[in-house]
């Protein structure tokens, strides 16, 4: 009996699990964009309805309709409305609206976690829990109660899409936007609507899940992300796949309660699996599944927020700009003692938000999972600095995350912009959750500051002083992977992957050679950002608090701009300090990402342009096309030769 | 002597044979036009012989020996280059970097030495050839724009000149001379002339006939995924199935 209890418990969980991705897929072929904030709007709308029923005690029947009908459907179209129509109208490239939906992400976390804090909250249900007797076996009524109402979503999408005439707008919208306005179909209100509803099937999502977990900002969405499982399992195409592989995954997480394999370190993986089994789920179904497509043919590449000329700035100028960067970042060795210690994480960050730089800004690849590079570089370090000196272990840590880098970037060979991204974030979640926050590999680790030569750099200025050191050797790196032949391959293959292969570019290695770079860059940070706090944090390495809010950051500030990627630091730690909260920083972050289809280069690139306003405008230079007047003279001949 | 050639290429898309059993060749020193209507498979055809597809049935050789199921990149090492119907440049770079990059993507230590900042081998000879080819296309005034900011047709040429500067044995364009304005075609012409005249042995799909009568020693026309006709450019031009499914259409 136990075993259909845990059955109808899995079922419940599953439901959850597919009404979430309904509500992705939906968003998803409306309008072309993966939601990447839909946990985030899940999570918004459990708090809603925890502010309302349960802290401020109104009754549900009021509290419930105007949350979930409300609340969820208005921040979609508020979504759509200020964000996505306008990126669409404009056929934004994919990854464009990508970084978007991270900027709605980010926003709502942080303005959550700024209203209502970390701790965590007791979330009201929605219908009050019974226990039903069937037979010998006890099932609770809201598992019942979730799978109705996945199933009754299941029913209405699938009545609207394939017997209506606004499912018959959707795929003409879904299959060319321009072509079905052409024929009177109104493209903004099928993804107006797209928009709606998903947003609702979060927000219901949220609602239904929340009291089964505690609620804070950042669990519940990560819960809710892992459920891009399922819309993956179902190529971002079925909806009945996608509730089938839902409940499957529900039953099977559930029933793996009643495999026991003792306490060893197999023991503890089957329980990790357990609790992770959509994570696990999403990593395989992205690394096998063949043909996953997007809609709309082509991946979106980076590039589509790289895409600065290179252009040359005067010696002097740049020697002022550099001398200006190092006097700002030398000068917290003259703050109060409590300020250079927050101060210390800015060097670290750096490290790691240039890591980034280097993937996606040069590179052209996406990874949402770089907080596992970061984590595993601290972890490495904390790890090996019991046995030998802390700089060789530093340097060992940033070499196994390299390794890793190189393990993990074989993906990328692949997959391409939504699907890189999403494989991405799965390996991110899945280190973290299985090694980073095993205790089997982290407890007991403990972080020393390091010595050259017998003298400590424990002391806080002395300790700034060498993560500088360190930021600089990286920020050298950095630089001879933008210039010369290297610098240009990284270029062209960002820029486009047929051209680079058209001239013989081994795109394969230099993919897998920029992702282990960028790993160990990561890695680097990462051992850094723990020994400036002086103790090894998972949660720091979490994927919603490191990954996608510095994705987002680097981004925002200019993906190929690594004195962009610096600043990023610089104000994520000053706003942190400045507001003596950690999550501060996600509300300007989040705001300037929704802006991206406006500033594509990001900061930096609106501060350069500033800069160009001031200065006299040179001469516009009308550009030489193909035949040029004034030939040379190997031209010329050619030209008489075809005239005669 | 014939430098590329697809032997029996066969390549289906489910049911549909895009491209069914065509042999093709390209000697040193011709010009081979490909012609057809649109769908006719002269894409694929293209995309077969330079390994970013793989052909369901068939061989391509390059100087005889086998290059079926090597990877795009691999086939561009080993001496074939290309162009493409939808460009793709590397738009955010100058074309004087678009051109070097086409010079030296040889094989080469170039990760580890780049990573540790060691300069480039042998630069001064590279940035002679992009010197060379872009003297050739009539580049020089543009070598130091952005490439992505040109009009189509010098974008087009800076494609050209990409596959040039590698010193390809057989080049491949997919409709060159599309988006150029008349002067700019004649220029293409005499290029294309001139390099064939060099021993280049240069394969072209175009749908400008008067480009293809003008330049190209043998035409082969294609439609539904076949070989219609080929021959020299006159032959074909006066064949009655050519006119049928083509000719007629395009030019009435």
């Amino acid at each position: 009996m136990l075993a259909l209890e845990l059955a109808a418990t899995g079922l419940a969980f599953g439901s959850l699990a597919a009404l979430s991705g309904l509500g992705l897929l939906l968003t998803y072929r409306t309008t072309g964009v993966f939601n990447l904030a839909h946990g985030a709007i899940a999570m918004v709308v459990a708090y809603l309805f925890w502010w309302t029923a349960g802290e401020h005690g109104w009754p549900v029947a009021l509290a419930a309709p105007l949350v979930l009908l409300g609340a969820g459907p208005l921040l979609g179209l508020l979504a759509y409305l200020l964000v996505f129509r306008d990126l669409q109208r404009r056929s934004a490239p994919p990854a464009q609206s990508l970084v978007a939906t991270l900027g709605v992400f980010v926003l709502l976390v942080g303005v959550v976690a700024v209203t209502w804090g970390l701790q965590a909250r007791h979330a009201p249900t929605l219908l009050p829990t019974h226990r039903i007797t069937v037979g010998r076996a006890g099932i609770r009524s809201d598992a019942l109660v979730d799978l109705t109402v996945a199933l009754l979503a299941l029913a209405a999408l699938w009545l609207v899409t394939t017997r209506t005439r606004f499912g018959v707008e959707v795929r003409a919208v879904v299959d060319d936007r321009a072509l079905a306005e052409l024929s009177r179909v109104d493209a903004d209100r099928v993804a107006g609507v797209g928009w709606a509803v998903g947003a609702a099937f979060a927000g219901l999502t949220g609602v239904l899940i929340a009291p089964q977990l505690s609620l804070t900002p950042y669990g519940l969405t990560l819960v809710v992300l892992e459920t891009f499982a399922v819309p993956v399992i179902a190529r971002l195409r079925s909806l009945p796949v996608a509730v089938g592989a839902a409940l499957a995954l529900g039953v099977a997480q559930s029933e793996l309660t009643q495999v026991h394999l003792g306490t060893g370190t197999l023991g503890s993986v089957v329980q990790s699996l357990r609790s992770n089994l959509l994570a696990v789920a999403l990593l395989v179904a992205l690394l096998v599944l063949p043909r996953l497509r997007e809609v709309g043919g082509d991946a979106g590449r980076a590039t589509a927020f790289a895409t600065r000329p290179a252009r040359r700035r005067s010696r002097a100028r740049r020697a002022a700009a550099t001398l200006a960067a190092l006097a700002l970042l030398a000068s917290p060795l003259a703050y109060p003692a409590d300020v250079l210690r927050d101060a210390q994480q800015v060097p670290a960050l750096a490290l790691v938000l240039v890591s980034l730089v280097v993937l996606t800004g040069y590179g052209g690849q996406i990874s949402l999972g770089h907080g596992a590079y970061a984590g595993l570089g601290a972890l490495f370090f904390a790890t090996f600095s019991a046995d030998i000196p802390e700089i060789p272990a530093l340097v060992c840590g940033m070499v196994a995350a390299g390794l890793v880098g190189l393990l993990t970037g074989y993906p990328a060979i692949r997959r391409q912009g939504l699907f890189l991204a999403l494989t991405t974030f799965a390996v991110g979640v899945v280190v973290s959750r299985f090694v980073l926050q095993e205790p089997a590999f982290t407890s007991g680790v403990h972080v020393e500051r390091p010595g050259v030569f017998g003298l400590s750099l424990a002391g806080d200025r002395t300790f700034y002083g060498f993560e500088l050191v360190c930021l600089a050797l990286g920020l050298l790196v950095v630089r001879n992977l933008r210039s010369g032949r290297l610098g240009r391959a990284l270029l062209a293959m960002r820029d486009s992957e047929p051209g680079a292969l058209s001239v013989g570019l081994d795109l394969r290695r230099l993919k897998v050679f920029v992702f282990t770079v960028s790993a160990a860059l990561a890695g680097l940070g990462g051992g850094l950002l723990a020994q400036a706090t002086l103790s090894f944090d998972a949660s720091a390495f979490d994927p919603v608090q490191s990954s996608l809010f510095w994705f987002t950051a680097v981004v925002v500030f200019g993906a190929d701009s690594a004195a962009g990627a610096v600043a990023a630091a610089g104000l994520v730690v000053t706003v942190g300090i400045l507001t003596s909260s950690s999550d501060a920083a996600l509300v300007p972050i989040g705001l300037l990402a929704l802006l991206i289809g406006r500033f594509p280069g990001g900061v930096v690139d609106v501060l350069r342009r500033l800069g160009g306003l001031l200065r006299v405008p040179a001469l516009h230079r009308p550009v030489v096309v193909g035949a040029p007047r004034r030939l040379s003279p190997a031209g010329r001949a050619l030209l008489e030769r075809a005239r005669s | 002597m014939t430098v590329l050639a697809g032997r029996g290429i066969t390549r289906r898309y489910g049911g549909l044979a895009a491209v069914d059993d065509v042999d093709i060749e390209v000697a040193s020193g011709e010009v081979v036009a490909l012609i057809g209507p649109n769908g006719a498979g002269k894409t694929t055809l293209f995309s077969c012989l330079t390994g970013t597809e793989r052909p369901d049935a068939g061989q391509v050789l390059l100087d005889g020996v086998e290059l079926t199921g090597l990877s795009a990149d691999q086939v561009a090492r080993r001496g074939v280059g290309r162009t493409f119907q939808r460009l793709a440049l590397f738009s955010s770079l100058p074309v004087r970097d678009n051109l070097r990059i086409g010079a030296e993507s040889r094989r080469g230590r170039y990760l580890a030495r780049g990573l540790l900042g060691l300069g480039d081998a042998d630069g001064a000879k590279q940035e002679q050839r992009v010197a060379e080819v872009a003297d050739l296309l009539g580049l020089t005034d543009v070598l130091d724009q952005v490439a992505g900011a040109l009009p189509t047709g010098t974008q087009r040429l800076v494609e050209l000149g990409r596959a040039l500067c590698r010193d390809p044995q057989v080049l491949l364009l997919d409709e060159p001379a599309s988006g150029l304005d008349t002067g700019e075609t004649r220029h293409l012409q005499a290029v294309l002339r001139d390099l064939a005249a060099q021993g280049m042995a240069v394969l072209l799909v175009e749908h400008d006939l008067d480009l293809v009568m003008r330049t190209a020693d043998r035409v082969y026309a294609m439609a539904a995924g076949r070989v219609l006709a080929s021959g020299t450019a006159d032959e074909v031009g006066r064949d009655p199935r050519v006119h049928a499914v083509y000719l007629s259409r395009t030019a009435p």
